[in-house]
């Protein structure tokens, strides 16, 4: 943790101003916000985040930005104890405060603009994806799933130190990105006795809900070295109305494998991680009223976790095709649609593979504005395997001032136990948010 | 006007030596025009299709508001005070009943309950401004609690529940007399209209919904301003698809009665379309709108233009009857020789009548009136002289059986007796004209000038016992406005001030014919009675306690349900005192003694009261109209007497021709100070139109007098030798006004009533005094004087043309718009498409963006603009406040196809993603304007619209801007953009717009967009702010550019999606 503070100060440092640069800009967010559990009269969580961000242009080609988030719950229910942690590089992991706080340092990055291209450096969020909820070509960043994916993917994407240069080609109408990310930082998931724990076999090595993982649990990263480094490109452009990428990206697996291995206190669940390559392309264009998207990957080789139904974990690696198609339109009314739909597939998959051989998710999202966008509702519902089970997640905002939103909303599960959101069905919440911008 | 008659060359009773014009010459000009007949017909029908076209943008104005121009004080108040406190005109529905229970009963609970809910659904209604039982709310707790709830949230269900609803009802001082009468038997919904100019669309729904919800013993009365809008426009349709058909069939009847022939209708028929359709269709042109005044106006024109034909058709008759088997043409170039003097002459005069109008009056409505009155009569000449005889030479009409050569007859023979018995007994004559003036004068001293609302709709209609039902059993239906004004933002959470609102209030409440008034006083006072129930005082005595009162009133209830008595910056404040005066009258002392309380008791440093509402504005323009009135009839008489004087070149004369219609109309007001009728806008009009058409028949008789005198004969003589045709064709042409104008007397509105019957009567009149009083005046004189006076009278040409060019001078005046460009409206588009606005651009905007209340945000952004390769690409990004900061838009507008990309950079998403582009009606990130207005930066899109050039409004007085209309192509169009219809007002100097009206796709006005701060920028026309204020919604957006920078070195990679990241801030 020193070395991390440590970290911090640097970054502090290296954002005071001298006297050849500008005044850096202070920004960010304060935000509070609480969920209340539906059918428990208890307060979930109630939380208070500082976002502060601090930017400085270095010249005229240069601009470092650096934001963090200081984040403190009241009830600690949400992961109780302490968090684990382990899942983050050394470098990238958060400060603790004690069993309910957290201090995080989210972005640091330096961008240059060297001749025509763009460069940032540092740690950073890097988005190729462009569907919401769901991941299909988003594969350079992993994910907290410490309240699942009811977050905005802004607030739970893990921000990793990695080398990023965007270059122009021809015109400028196509660009070629390269990526290096040394991080080995994987998901956060939540532990045993959080709110989001995973119930859901899947996600638990094939342990039902009822049949307890072993107390013990290790992470084991990969290294940081090279060869264990993500590495990826991407060329993408603007064809004949159509805005088109296709990449390639091989780099660690953020899903864990696991293992149990039996030691003298007993038996210990060790998750870790194997290397995964994806390609993808994507290609969106609007037609009149309607925006349409396709992103299609294929991830060769991946590795799956078995489990032969006497607790004995291994992996097997098999081919999967991911493919996704989203609509948006706006409705009479002013609403805007958005719907989506997502295979996945695994070919060959071994019938001891933990995850089913297909899964289909669908969303709809509908979000209309009222006075003057002073007040915005949304209704987002996801749904899995044919909806049989979904989360439901009204939201409405109400902007007091430029600087001051207001907001309620609800998530609501549904459906089987050993669905992906069927898992949760006992955390309905209402949650409370008031941000305010400065 | 009179009838030519037989005799050569002075025909038509005027001897008028056109002497540098030789007869010769006027007869081989009319032998040209008729040579070239056909050309002449065609143009003529040209004109009419041309002219005639306007009619079909014809724009309805039945409001009062019309009465008085926008930028008078008491509009200007009035409408601000709509703007700050968001008022309407409304529909109000009462729901009566006779019953015991009064309106607790359950039939009228649903009616009331019901209705509201319908009313409030309909499309022009605001819903949420719509306001009765149902949606008010009470005020009532204790000192811990309190608890704002509607009256009537749902339907009772048990007597318990409307024994409860009765309870509340027993101390709801605010709404008392407003929305439920004291007897408990009447309770009122008022509903305001979004717009007003669907008022009748609204009304009739409404009076649907009051057919299909009142029940037995319940009775559903709609009223209110809106409802009288709406009335009055339905009238006004009515009225001009009934009076001009009536019109044209009565005087079709008297010409077929005078000549018996078919073939002589037809004739007039082309006069009459080209002076309705020229002079209507002109004014439809010109964008004026129709007011209910107007409604008269096809009818005079009608008239009047119809009496120039029957002269040119009696000079025919009579001369075919001399000479059945002449030729055809030549007896009409004979005629028209004998006529085209007295017709121009008389034209003259009238037209002189309607420009007084047009000078005098400030009322626009009544202005236009008499303008548009004199374009119809100089018309109707120029058709009559130029047209109607090419019309003849091709029907050839035969003979009439009915018309003697000599012109003679019991009509004129009687007629004659009357003028020589006056001219034998002068002495006698003039002394009972003398007693009968006094006798008149005395009734006519009587005449007021006053307005009743209510007398204006005919006796049972819905609208009048609506009207007449709430002013009895409620407070009543007229509004007097005081608007509170202080220096400050919360300059009204001053105990002292509200003590001193209060006090004003309570003096208005003392004021005749004040019943009521309504203010946040009233508010005050509930809560104060409900949260210190044991309090001595009335209001609160702190300012902390007025601001948390309201607070709490604003928490506990609906904020917007005191919007209307206080802003939202407790800045300003509006009392509102109801009325229920029959008469503007009435309202008068009300109005002048709380300006001169403001004055003396109220105003002080920090806050100020004006007054303002629907009864101050009534009392303005009333003013305006007593002012006007007496003005128009003096500056009519002035140019018929000017103009009367140079015809004769002697001033006795001119005062001898303005003396018998001066009388006729003294004679008119003692019929209307006899019968009660007000002086009120239409029948203020009739005096000035009576000088102008009255004084033609002075001029015929005062002519033939002077002719046979300055022959020698004696004034009996020329009485006998002159009179019988002149009179004959005089009495035929007041009876063709008459009757023409009393078909105005078929009108379903009241006041165009009143003005036909007195029209009616002038016209009547100034032919049957005229004929007496000339006679006797002449008789009376001194014959010697007279010959004296007459022996210079001759009138050259030169005279005329003074004449003509006094109306001429005057009629420069005419409120005309912009002088029309060669320019077509696609040129002008094309032009302003055209601007070059840099290849590129970079600029910093400032946004702001006030909503109704004028609570304004302010946002920040870069801009910038490539065109690249026929592409216009745009990026937006907002850089404060900070929620917004780095959301960018990206946007690829192909010129030549005509497709567009747009993309949304959204921090939170950390990439850009397409968005649909084809919703370009959408309003552009929370401003008003659209991404339409966004993406074209108010150019017009050449290929979306239709143009045409429109006349300039008064508002754009400067003489090189342009007004071009822009109409979507199709409806598909006008979907996608959302506008219906646009008007530009271009400056030609730099193609810029000025200002832009849209309308929206129901032609509701729906924003108008103002460019500002226009300058050159390097070598570019540039705007420095451009402000769009949304009609619907009351919400406004300015764009301030700042830091622009044309032709800047601009990136294309920033123009991409993926480039976007680096215009982050």
């Amino acid at each position: 943790m020193r070395r991390r503070l440590s970290i911090l100060c640097v970054l502090a440092w290296f954002s005071m101003p001298a006297p050849a640069l500008s005044q850096p800009s202070l920004g960010g967010v304060i935000e509070w916000n609480s969920a209340l559990g539906l059918g428990n009269d208890e307060t979930t969580s109630s939380e208070v985040a500082l976002r502060p961000e601090v930017e400085m242009d270095l010249g005229n080609t240069a601009r470092f930005k650096v934001s963090a988030r200081i984040r403190l719950d009241a009830f600690d229910k949400v992961e109780p104890g302490q968090p684990n942690l382990e899942g983050y590089d050394p470098l990238s992991r958060p400060a603790t405060l004690g069993d309910a706080g957290t201090v995080e340092l989210r972005d640091a990055v330096l961008e240059l603009e060297l001749g025509p291209a763009f460069v940032t450096a540092g740690k950073q969020q890097i988005v190729w994806g462009e569907l919401e909820g769901f991941k299909v070509l988003d594969v350079v960043n992993p994910q907290s799933f410490r309240t699942f994916i009811l977050d905005e993917f802004s607030e739970s994407r893990i921000g990793l130190w990695a080398l990023n240069a965007e270059v122009p080609l021809g015109d400028g109408n196509w660009a070629a990105q390269f990526v290096v990310v040394p991080d080995q930082t994987v998901h956060e998931i939540p532990e045993a006795g959080a709110s989001f724990e995973f119930l859901a076999s899947r996600f638990r090595f094939g342990a039902q809900a009822s049949d307890p993982l072993p107390q013990q649990l290790r992470t084991e990263r990969r290294e940081n070295t090279l060869e264990n480094a993500g590495m990826g490109a991407r060329l993408t452009g603007l064809w004949s109305g159509w805005d088109l990428s296709v990449l390639a990206y091989a780099g660690t697996d953020p899903e864990p494998l696991g293992r149990v291995e039996i030691t003298a206190t007993g038996p210990e669940l060790i998750r870790f991680h194997e290397r995964r390559r994806v390609y993808g392309a994507s290609a969106a264009r609007s037609f009149g009223p309607v925006t349409t998207r396709f992103e299609a990957a294929t991830q060769p080789n991946r590795h799956f976790v078995t489990n032969d139904g006497a607790g004995t974990l291994a992996h097997v690696e098999a081919d999967q095709y991911s493919v996704a198609a989203v609509f948006d339109f706006n409705a009479p009314g002013d609403v805007f649609v958005s719907a989506q739909i997502v295979h996945d597939v695994v070919i060959d998959l071994s019938t001891d593979a933990i995850r089913p051989d297909a899964d289909t998710l669908t969303s709809l999202y509908l979000r209309k504005s009222f006075q003057a966008d002073r007040y915005t509702a949304t209704f987002r519902w996801l749904g899995s395997d044919g909806a049989s089970d979904g989360v439901i997640s009204p939201n409405l905002s109400y902007d007091l001032n430029d600087n001051t939103r207001l907001q309620i909303g609800a998530d609501l599960f549904y459906g089987e136990r050993n669905g992906i959101f069927g898992q949760f069905d006992d955390n309905d919440r209402v949650t409370f948010a008031i941000k305010r911008f400065f | 006007m009179s009838d030519p008659d037989k005799q050569e060359p002075e025909a038509f009773g005027i001897d008028l030596k056109f002497e540098d014009i030789p007869a010769d010459l006027a007869r081989a000009f009319f032998a040209a025009v008729i040579s070239y007949s056909r050309w002449f017909i065609g143009l003529g029908l040209l004109f009419i299709v041309v002219a005639g076209a306007g009619l079909l943008q014809l724009v309805k104005d039945p409001s009062t508001d019309s009465l008085i121009p926008p930028d008078h004080p008491s509009v200007v108040t009035r409408d601000y005070a709509e703007d700050v406190f968001g008022l309407r005109d409304p529909v109000v529905a009462a729901i009566s009943t006779e019953q015991p229970g009064g309106i607790f009963t359950d039939a009228a609970l649903t009616s009331l309950y019901q209705l509201h809910n319908a009313i409030a659904a309909l499309e022009n209604v605001r819903a949420d401004r719509t306001i009765s039982l149902v949606s008010e709310a009470r005020i009532f707790g204790d000192a811990d609690t309190l608890r704002v709830e509607p009256y009537l949230a749902d339907l009772p269900q048990s007597s318990e529940e409307v024994a409860a609803l009765k309870t509340s009802l027993l101390d709801a001082e605010l709404i008392d007399g407003i929305l439920i009468s004291e007897d408990r038997s009447t309770a009122l919904i008022v509903a305001e209209l979004f717009d007003q100019s669907l008022a009748e669309e609204t009304y009739r729904q409404a009076l649907e919904l009051a057919a299909t919800l009142a029940r037995d013993g319940v009775d559903i009365h709609i009223a209110g301003q809106g409802a009288v809008s709406g009335f009055l426009s339905g009238s006004i349709d009515r009225d001009s698809r009934k009076l001009p058909p009536i019109c044209v069939a009565v005087i079709f009847l008297l010409i077929w009665l005078a000549f018996r022939s078919t073939k002589a209708l037809l004739a007039p028929l082309f006069i009459i379309a080209a002076t309705v359709a020229g002079a209507i269709g002109i004014m439809a042109w010109m964008n004026v709108p129709y007011f209910v005044i107007t409604t008269s106006l096809p009818v005079i024109l009608i008239t009047i233009a119809v009496a120039d034909t029957i002269h040119v058709l009696s000079g025919y008759y009579r001369r075919l009857a001399e000479n059945p088997n002449g030729d055809r043409g030549q007896i009409i170039i004979d005629v028209m020789v004998d006529l085209w003097r007295p017709l121009t002459l008389t034209t003259f005069t009238t037209m002189a009548g309607f420009v007084g109008i047009g000078l005098a009056s400030s009322m626009p409505p009544i202005s236009y009136f008499g303008w548009f009155a004199a374009l119809g009569v100089f018309l109707a000449w120029v058709f009559t002289l130029l047209v109607l005889p090419c019309v003849l030479a091709h029907l050839k009409p035969d003979p009439s059986p009915v018309v003697r050569p000599d012109g003679s007859g019991p009509l004129s023979g009687g007629l004659t007796r009357i003028a020589q018995h006056s001219a034998s007994a002068p002495r006698r004559t003039l002394a009972m004209i003398v007693i009968l003036a006094g006798f008149a004068l005395a009734l006519a001293s009587q005449v007021q000038v006053e307005r009743s609302q209510i007398e204006n709709f005919p006796n049972g209609q819905p609208i009048r016992l609506a009207d007449e039902l709430i002013n009895a059993r409620l407070a009543g239906t007229s509004y007097l406005d005081l608007v509170i004004e202080t220096e400050r933002i919360d300059g009204l959470m001053n105990a002292a001030r509200i003590e001193k609102i209060a006090e004003l209030q309570a003096y208005a409440e003392t004021l005749p014919f004040v019943q009521k008034s309504h203010s946040v006083i009233g508010v005050l006072e509930e809560l104060h009675s409900a949260l210190e129930p044991g309090s001595n005082t009335r209001l609160p005595m702190t300012d902390e306690a007025i601001g948390q009162y309201l607070l709490f009133y604003e928490a506990a209830g609906n904020p917007e349900d005191i919007e209307d008595e206080i802003d939202l910056d407790y800045q300003r404040a509006l009392v509102r005192l109801y009325m229920n005066s029959r008469y503007t009258g009435d309202e008068a002392a009300a109005v002048e003694a709380l300006a001169q309380y403001l004055e003396s008791d109220f105003n002080e440093a920090g806050m100020t009261g004006r007054l303002s509402g629907r009864v101050n504005v009534d009392y303005h323009w009333m003013k305006q109209l007593q002012e006007g009135h007496l003005r128009s009839i003096l500056i009519s008489s002035f140019l018929v007497f000017v103009v009367a004087t140079v015809l004769f070149r002697s001033v006795l004369f001119g005062a001898l021709a303005i003396a018998p219609v001066a009388a006729a109309i003294l004679g008119v007001y003692s019929v209307m100070g006899a019968s009660g009728i007000f002086i009120e806008p239409a029948t203020s009009m009739f005096a000035a139109i009576s000088i102008g058409l009255g004084v033609d028949f002075a001029i015929h008789f005062t002519d033939r007098l002077q002719k046979g005198l300055r022959r020698g004969s004696s004034v009996i003589g020329v009485i006998q030798s002159e009179f019988p045709t002149s009179t004959r064709a005089c009495f035929i042409n007041a009876a063709a006004l008459g009757v023409g104008f009393s078909v105005l007397m078929t009108s379903e509105l009241p006041p165009i009533f009143k003005f036909g019957l007195l029209i009616t009567i002038a016209a009547a009149a100034s032919f049957v005094v005229g004929l007496i009083v000339i006679s006797a005046i002449i008789g009376w004189l001194d014959r010697a004087a007279v010959t004296s006076k007459v022996s210079a009278a001759a009138t050259p040409l030169n005279s005329v043309l003074l004449a003509a060019a006094c109306l001429m001078s005057v009629g420069m005046a005419i409120p005309e718009a912009s002088a029309q460009s060669e320019l077509t409206g696609r040129r002008i588009a094309e032009k302003v498409y055209e601007r070059d606005d840099g290849q590129s651009v970079d600029r910093k905007i400032i946004m702001e963006l006030t909503d109704r209340r004028g609570i304004t945000r302010q946002r920040e952004a870069v801009s910038k603009r490539l065109v690249d390769d026929g592409v216009k690409k745009s990026v937006i990004v907002y850089t404060a406040p900070r929620r917004y900061r780095n959301v960018a838009f990206l946007s690829h507008d192909d010129q030549a196809d005509g497709s567009e990309r747009r993309w949304l950079f959204m921090p939170a998403t950390g990439r850009p993603k397409q968005i649909p582009a084809s919703d370009r009606g959408d309003y552009f990130l929370g401003t008003e304007f659209s991404y339409e207005d966004i993406r074209t930066e108010l150019k017009f899109d050449l290929e979306d619209y239709q143009f045409e050039v429109c006349p300039l409004s008064d508002d754009h007085t400067s003489e090189d801007s342009l007004c071009v209309v822009a109409t979507p192509t199709n409806a598909s169009i006008a979907s996608e953009v959302g506008y219906g219809r646009i008007e530009a007002i271009i400056d030609p100097q730099n193609w810029m717009p000025i200002e832009i009206v849209f309308d929206d796709e129901k032609g509701r006005q729906l924003k108008t967009v103002k460019v500002e701060n226009v300058h050159l920028l390097d070598g570019i026309w540039t705007a420095g702010r451009i402000h769009v204020e949304h009609h619907q919604n009351g919400r406004q957006t300015s764009f301030t550019y700042a830091d622009i920078a044309y032709d800047a070195h601009l990136s294309r990679v920033d123009f991409t999606p993926q480039g976007l990241k680096r215009l982050l801030n």
